[in-house]
């Protein structure tokens, strides 16, 4: 038997069909013939067919949507002009919602570009823009103010029972037997006791003298949530963020030299006159 | 009876008004924190006439007299002195050796901020040298501090000024754009910002100044050397010895848009000016917007003031804006779309344009091309060993360097804590010989480390001067795979050549 002879082909089922219709032209001559003949025999797989064959022709009559007023440009320069911010703006609506993100930069960079956009064309949301800006601007001007030296007395007062009746038994005591000082010691001794203990609190939540920790092995017993690093190297050089502990020095060489006996090179203190240095040392 | 009613009355009488009329919680009236204003025409004056006459006191050699127009704290870190004194001393051999000198200082613009004056200037200088006879021409750009004392103005401090850069800064918008750098900042209240040149191989660098508070407020950018988490690089970068750490690295949860990965820290430390001791504190925060340049900002003030002031470094990180990036795009490589130049590694070779000196990438080494100028980076990573790293570092002609020696000393204090498995370095020898690189004898430089486990650690670097440019290839191990280091460090040695013009 040759392996190469397809055989007798095997009649198709209404699933196997389906499986196909998308694909029928570009079946085989023997398989399209069987095909044909099941389309032939089954309505509801000829219906099918019918369906995908104006499918396809409405797929092929489509004509890109004319592109409309874009300013003469071609569409791949209103592509090119929108991925450098020229889109679309935002709603005034949409401008007032996100203002207050905007000012607190949390929003993405490209809503941001929206509303920006927005703001070039509406008078009116920049107004308002303008309003937030400076309502944000006194706010974080705004200073906490030192409080006074009887601030602690009134705070203590304040913390004297407050309601109508503990002021009129208050008074009724004080009228029977005198005024009784509010033991403010003692008041002082709560306030110092909560303030050691929030401190305590907030010690142990991460927060803990790293002198100590830099001699900690790697393995060190969690504290406050946290896991103690290994040591950290360092050295005697200049200590700076910004990359200081680069361990080549790339980021903290000194700039270009200063020309020898330069105004420049004199105010840092090296040597007005004499033979330039060789570089490097 | 009498006594009933009195008891009545006294009980319904109303509370005494004087404790609520107004909540002790309430804040006094406040007065508005300073903000960075343009200076008036007077203070312009002001402050110009006080320049003049110290040039005409330095010139005149008259050092008391100059000293007079100091303030006592006086402090120029960017000129390393500590007191008018030894900057005025210094000045005054710098006349010495000059004649026919001249030295007018002129006001470019002046911010104010409450009492405090902030003046850009710039300094000309002509003169004769007298070693050589060579007339010299200079112009020197900086930022001098003042504060008013009474009816006096006081220089406080000098602070470099990169005139290049001035072009980045919209005052009137506070903003900080830089166009090739592909971001913008916006300028919190009341820091006036210094444009720095960035150090080393760093991308950017900017100060801004809050003089009221004496607060320091900087922000730089560039390409970490070695591939590092950045929570660990914020921390090794901080920390110092004598310091606190106040906050661990902590994720910052009000980073920017575009910045995934952004870390917070607070360090306490002692820094000691003019033979006086004071406690500092430092807010830093490192994000990135692709796990690779890091953007750091930090904020220092005294320990009093730094709660009040810390905010600072917040608003500036907040208002970090990424530009010109297109979406989906790693922000390293739209650096590289827009400078050229940092496009140094094509078809397996590293090509430097400003050096002229190639390698061939050898294989089992992994090429990351660093961004950055004055010192041109290349970090190859070992396949077979990939805590191990070997960087090439190329200084272009003209650029300061610094001697291999010198720094292979400074990486193994850097790193000597992590050489070892343990956590612990050992026994150490310094090695030393020469090594053929670009067909000439390079200095060869190395330290080996015992560890307490028996194995080995060995740092290398291999300099050579060729070309004009001066190439360093250093070795950081990070396992004990000797053989296998020291193989990958030939490999790139012989990969080194000189490119033809």
């Amino acid at each position: 038997m040759n392996p190469h002879d397809p055989g007798f082909p095997v009649p198709l089922d209404c699933h196997a069909f389906r499986q196909q219709a998308h694909f029928r032209h570009e079946l085989a001559p023997r398989a399209r013939a069987t095909f044909d003949e099941h389309a032939a025999g089954c309505a509801a797989c000829t219906e099918l067919l019918l369906e995908c064959e104006r499918l396809e022709d409405l797929l092929l009559s489509w004509q890109p949507a004319p592109l409309g007023d874009r300013d003469g440009r071609e569409f791949s320069a209103g592509v090119l002009a929108g991925l450098h911010g020229d889109g679309p703006s935002a709603s005034c609506a949409e401008t007032t919602a996100s203002l207050h993100h905007l000012q607190g930069g949390d929003l993405e960079p490209w809503l941001a570009a929206r509303i920006e956009r927005h703001f070039e064309r509406c008078a009116e949301c920049r107004e308002h823009r303008d309003e937030v800006l400076h309502t944000r601007s006194v706010w974080l001007a705004w200073k906490a103010p030192d409080p006074s030296e009887s601030f602690a007395d009134r705070l203590i007062r304040r913390l004297e029972p407050e309601t109508r009746h503990a002021r009129r038994r208050r008074q009724l005591i004080d009228w029977a037997f005198g005024p009784v000082h509010v033991p403010r010691a003692a008041a002082a001794l709560v306030l110092t006791s909560i303030t050691l203990l929030s401190l305590s609190l907030l010690q142990g939540n991460g927060r803990h003298p790293a002198v100590a920790g830099l001699d900690l092995p790697a393995e060190a017993p969690l504290v406050g949530g946290t896991t103690e690093r290994p040591a950290i190297p360092w050295s005697t050089a200049t200590f700076t963020p910004g990359g200081g502990s680069d361990p080549t020095g790339s980021l903290l060489e000194p700039l270009p030299a200063e020309e020898p006996g330069s105004f420049r090179a004199a105010r840092r203190g090296r040597p007005a006159t004499g033979a330039q240095r060789p570089a490097g040392d | 009876m009498d006594w009933i009613l009195a008891l009545v009355f006294a009980a319904l009488a109303p509370a005494p008004a004087r404790d609520l009329a107004r909540c002790p919680l309430d804040p006094e009236p406040h007065q508005a924190a300073p903000v960075a204003r343009p200076g008036t025409v007077d203070e312009t004056a002001a402050v110009a006439a006080l320049l003049e006459r110290q040039d005409r006191l330095v010139l005149a050699r008259q050092r008391e007299l100059a000293a007079a127009d100091f303030a006592p704290d006086f402090r120029a870190r960017d000129l390393d002195v500590e007191s008018p004194a030894a900057l005025l001393e210094r000045l005054d051999r710098f006349v010495d050796s000059h004649r026919d000198l001249a030295l007018a200082t002129e006001v470019v613009r002046l911010t104010c901020v409450g009492d405090c004056l902030v003046a850009d200037v710039v300094r000309k200088i002509n003169g004769i040298r007298r070693a050589d006879e060579a007339a010299i021409r200079e112009e020197v750009h900086e930022t001098a501090v003042l504060r008013r004392s009474g009816e006096q103005l006081r220089i406080r401090s000098f602070h470099d000024r990169a005139v290049e850069f001035d072009g980045r800064l919209d005052r009137a918008a506070r903003r900080y754009e830089v166009g090739d750098l592909c971001f913008g900042v916006k300028l919190p209240q009341p820091f006036v910002p210094i444009p720095r040149r960035a150090p080393g191989a760093a991308l950017d660098r900017l100060l801004l100044l809050d003089p009221v508070n004496d607060v320091e407020l900087e922000l730089m950018v560039f390409d970490p050397t070695i591939d590092a988490p950045l929570d660990e690089a914020l921390l090794s970068d901080l920390v110092r010895p004598g310091s606190t750490v106040l906050l661990e690295p902590t994720r910052f949860e009000k980073a920017p848009p575009a910045f995934p990965q952004a870390f917070v820290a607070e360090l306490e430390y002692e820094e000691t000016v003019a033979a006086a001791p004071r406690q500092l504190r430092e807010r830093a925060i490192y994000l990135s917007p692709d796990r690779r340049i890091t953007f750091a900002a930090w904020i220092t003030a005294s320990a009093d003031r730094f709660d009040a002031v810390k905010g600072g470094v917040d608003e500036l990180v907040r208002s970090l804006r990424l530009t010109d990036i297109k979406p989906g795009r790693p922000y390293h490589e739209g650096l590289i779309d827009a400078n050229p130049r940092w496009r140094t590694l094509t078809d397996g070779i590293f090509r430097p344009a400003a050096a002229p000196i190639d390698l061939v990438i050898p294989a089992g080494l992994a090429a990351t091309p660093l961004l950055g100028d004055h010192v041109i980076r290349l970090r190859l990573s070992l396949i077979e060993d990939l805590r191990s790293t070997i960087v090439v570092r190329v200084f272009p002609q003209g650029e300061k360097r610094v001697a291999a020696s010198k720094l292979l000393e400074s990486s193994v204090q850097r790193m000597t804590e992590f050489a070892c498995a343990e956590g612990v370095g050992g026994d150490s020898r310094r090695l030393s010989g020469v090594r053929q690189v670009l067909g000439q004898h390079g200095d060869w430089n190395g330290v080996e480390i015992l560890c307490a486990d028996g194995t080995r650690r060995t740092w290398q670097i291999v300099a050579v001067d060729r070309g004009g440019a001066h190439v360093q290839v250093q070795l950081m191990p990070g396992s004990a795979k000797i053989e296998l280091q020291s193989a990958a460090l030939t490999k790139v040695l012989d990969g080194l050549r000189i490119r033809e013009p």
